[in-house]
């Protein structure tokens, strides 16, 4: 059986959505810093179970802006939350978007908390992160530099889209 | 009191009491009563419509204001339902208005006559619509080589029909064009405005809107105007008869009904408009030239055939099996002789693949021959069929040796052998021997011939050819040019034998001329040989008649004369007279000559 999800990434600028995706379909990683413009298009198929999972991922640029993401958000099917571990700030679009957007607490979501890899910029509390875990919360600390537990993240997500 | 009443009315009218509790709480309770309301509205409505139309009349009113109250308040689901509908309201009445306009150009259109016109009337009569519509449908100059059927809220690809293999990632494409539609519409424009087109190169995408998805349609070429309106009547379809299809996820890209549906809108034909009149002329005349072009060239291919199988099939020794083409050069393929001249073909325009054989070819056999006898330069071999005539000078043994070999040659069956023995090395050693001084002779010996020219000896010559008959008696003997000398006895005895009769002896007949000259010659020579002697002339008469010794003496002079004449030394000469016989009494003509002697 064949199925196509709309996934959507959504996070600060800079906070490493565009390297995670890279990471997840093409296992590459970038140095250098090229800011989204608009929405990026990957797509990549998973086998789950018998069901080959078409996994159409929107990269939306720029949450700063508000209400601009709306449109995109439309019909999603899974969220991937990108937040910053060096950058606590990161944390605060969990609460702009869920004020504007109440409809995507009900849409299967993973939290990735990235650049897990700067253990000396790291920031961000346990306590934060345990928060989001009580709410019953997959919450995946990731690299997209190494590729630390982002084809899990990814993978749980799709899981959760397809059951 | 009151209580004894109220026990007395429980006890008595304790069931109605109930009762109208229940209709009190069914009436005061709000829910309870609409429910119950409901159950009968619509039979109380059906009652209430009466003849008179105030039932109608009373509902008008708050029926306008609610619908002016949804308009305001739900535009857009009004729109949305209303959609489907209002777009086949629409086009009904344009629809008829085109065929008013079309029917007019049915009209103009009848009017032409040319042969794609009547081939497109054809094909209307066979497809029952209208001359003008094929027409339209003949000028068609696009195409529509993809449509992407895309949901409207999550930019998922619902269904995707397309001639283009090279479009793989067909759920990235819909998303972009999501993207797309909702970007420039979120940048540009108002939110109630939709994308319409965009354009790249050689390739439009149309896009047509519907509530529930979109239609992008991938289009190359320039649609004519109304294809607008029929891509939106299409995605109009596609909602009115597929809805379900459109929001059941599940079952995106496998509804094969809804393939077809959107896949006879593909548009992969592209046909040229030509309001004009082709010249067809170029094409007539392009397609000559090739068609002469094609034909000279598989006639001269042919011809090259025909010229190198004549060539091939001319020289004697070869078998030809196939002759083909390959790599530019002919392919011969057969048998060859090896002896066999393979000189008129040419290296560059020939390859051979072949096996040697024995040809019988008459001129093969002849070759052989003459190869076999190279060797002998005086022998010659003449082939008459099965038979060989070699002839020619060789020695015995060559003669063996020849006969052999040319047995041994393929096609030769009969040898007749007229080989002749070659003796001219014995003759030279027999001339030799015979004649070591040859003098003035010169001897020419070939084969079994001896030329002799010069002068020999009479005797020597004589005895030269009786030595090389015994030996030799086939030889050939040729003495032209040679003069055969005398010995000085047989000259002076040859003179002395010459009596030359001379009745006439004023005249010499042939034969007095003739034995006088050798006479002279004979002379000659003894000069020559410086042998001192006279020769004496002796004339004779019969003296019968006017005859007399002086007619003696007459001869004798008229012959020394002769002789003087002739170079012969006067001294030499003397002449005296035989007397007549007196008793001689007939004329006796054989006594009228003049003999010769020789004295010292």
């Amino acid at each position: 059986m064949k199925k196509a999800k709309k996934v959507c990434l959504i996070g600060r600028f800079a906070v490493g959505k565009t390297s995670l995706v890279k990471q997840f379909i093409s296992q590459q990683f970038g140095e250098k810093y090229k800011t989204t413009v608009g929405v990026s298009i990957s797509t990549k198929k998973i086998q789950i179970d018998d069901i080959e999972l078409s996994m159409v991922i929107w990269d939306i640029a720029g949450f700063e802006q508000d209400g601009h993401y709306t449109h995109y958000l439309r019909g999603v099917h899974g969220i991937i939350w990108v937040l910053d571990g060096t950058e606590p700030e990161s944390f605060e679009i969990l609460d702009i978007v869920s004020k504007s957007m109440p409809e995507t607490k009900d849409v299967p979501s993973i939290y990735f908390i990235n650049k897990c890899d700067l253990l000396d910029e790291w920031v961000v509390e346990e306590s934060a992160v345990n928060d989001l875990k009580k709410e019953d919360h997959i919450v995946l600390k990731c690299s997209a530099k190494t590729g630390e537990n982002v084809e899990i993240g990814f993978n749980k997500l799709a899981q959760l889209m397809v059951n | 009191m009151s209580n004894e009443r109220d026990i007395i009315k429980s006890l008595l009218i304790k069931e109605e009491l109930e009762l109208l509790q229940t209709l009190r709480e069914k009436v005061l309770s709000k829910d309870q009563f609409t429910q119950e309301v409901s159950q009968v509205l619509s039979g109380a409505v059906k009652r209430a419509q009466t003849n008179d139309g105030s039932f109608e009349r009373a509902l008008s009113q708050p029926i306008q204001k609610g619908v002016s109250r949804a308009f305001s308040d739900n535009k857009q689901s009004i729109i949305d339902g209303l959609m489907p509908i209002m777009g086949q309201l629409i086009r009904k009445t344009v629809s008829n208005s085109i065929k008013q306009f079309v029917s007019d150009i049915n009209r103009t259109l009848e009017l032409g006559f040319s042969s794609k016109a009547l081939k497109w009337r054809w094909q209307a009569y066979k497809a029952d619509i209208t001359f003008a519509e094929m027409v339209f449908q003949k000028t068609i100059r696009y195409q529509v080589t993809e449509i992407f059927l895309i949901n409207s809220d999550n930019g998922l690809l619902i269904e995707h029909v397309g001639t283009d293999d090279m479009l793989k990632d067909n759920d990235a494409i819909s998303a972009m064009l999501s993207v797309i539609k909702e970007f420039i519409g979120d940048s540009l424009s108002s939110p109630d405005d939709d994308l319409q087109s965009a354009e790249m190169g050689g390739n439009l995408l149309f896009f047509a809107h519907g509530p529930k998805a979109f239609m992008t349609l991938v289009v190359k070429g320039s649609p004519k105007e109304r294809f607008k309106s029929d891509s939106q009547k299409l995605i109009e379809d596609v909602h009115a008869e597929f809805s379900d299809v459109l929001v059941d996820e599940n079952n995106y890209r496998e509804n094969d009904e809804l393939q077809r549906h959107l896949r006879s809108h593909l548009v992969v034909k592209e046909i040229s408009d030509s309001t004009k009149k082709t010249n067809w002329l170029p094409w007539i005349a392009g397609l000559i030239l090739i068609i002469g072009g094609m034909s000279y060239w598989a006639y001269s291919k042919q011809q090259k055939l025909k010229n190198i199988t004549q060539i091939v099939n001319s020289i004697d020794g070869v078998v030809v099996q196939s002759i083909t083409k390959q790599d530019g050069k002919f392919l011969i393929k057969g048998m060859v002789d090896p002896i066999a001249d393979l000189s008129v073909l040419k290296k560059d325009e020939v390859t051979l693949e072949t096996h040697p054989y024995i040809s019988l070819d008459e001129n093969i056999i002849k070759k052989r021959i003459n190869a076999t006898i190279s060797d002998f330069d005086n022998v010659s071999a003449l082939l008459e069929g099965n038979r060989v005539i070699v002839s020619g000078f060789v020695s015995q043994s060559e003669s063996q040796k020849i006969t052999n070999r040319l047995l041994r040659v393929a096609g030769v069956e009969i040898i007749i052998n007229e080989l002749t023995t070659d003796n001219s090395e014995s003759i030279k050693a027999l001339v030799n021997q015979t004649m070591p001084n040859k003098h003035d002779a010169v001897l020419k010996i070939s084969h079994n011939e001896v030329s002799i020219s010069g002068s020999i000896n009479h005797d020597n010559y004589q005895r030269l050819i009786s030595q090389l008959k015994k030996p030799f008696p086939d030889i050939t003997v040729k003495s032209d040019g040679l003069e055969v000398l005398e010995t000085t006895q047989g000259l002076i005895d040859l003179i002395n034998k010459t009596t030359i009769n001379i009745p006439s002896y004023k005249r010499g007949n042939e034969k007095e001329i003739e034995q006088l000259e050798n006479v002279i010659k004979s002379l000659q020579l003894l000069v020559k040989r410086d042998i001192i002697m006279h020769l004496v002339l002796t004339g004779e008469s019969d003296c019968q008649g006017y005859e007399s010794d002086k007619h003696s003496q007459v001869r004798a002079n008229t012959l020394k004369d002769k002789m003087i004449e002739a170079g012969i030394d006067a001294n030499l000469i003397l002449t005296e007279i035989k007397s007549c016989q007196s008793d001689l009494n007939n004329r006796q003509e054989s006594l009228l000559n003049v003999s010769f002697m020789i004295s010292n």
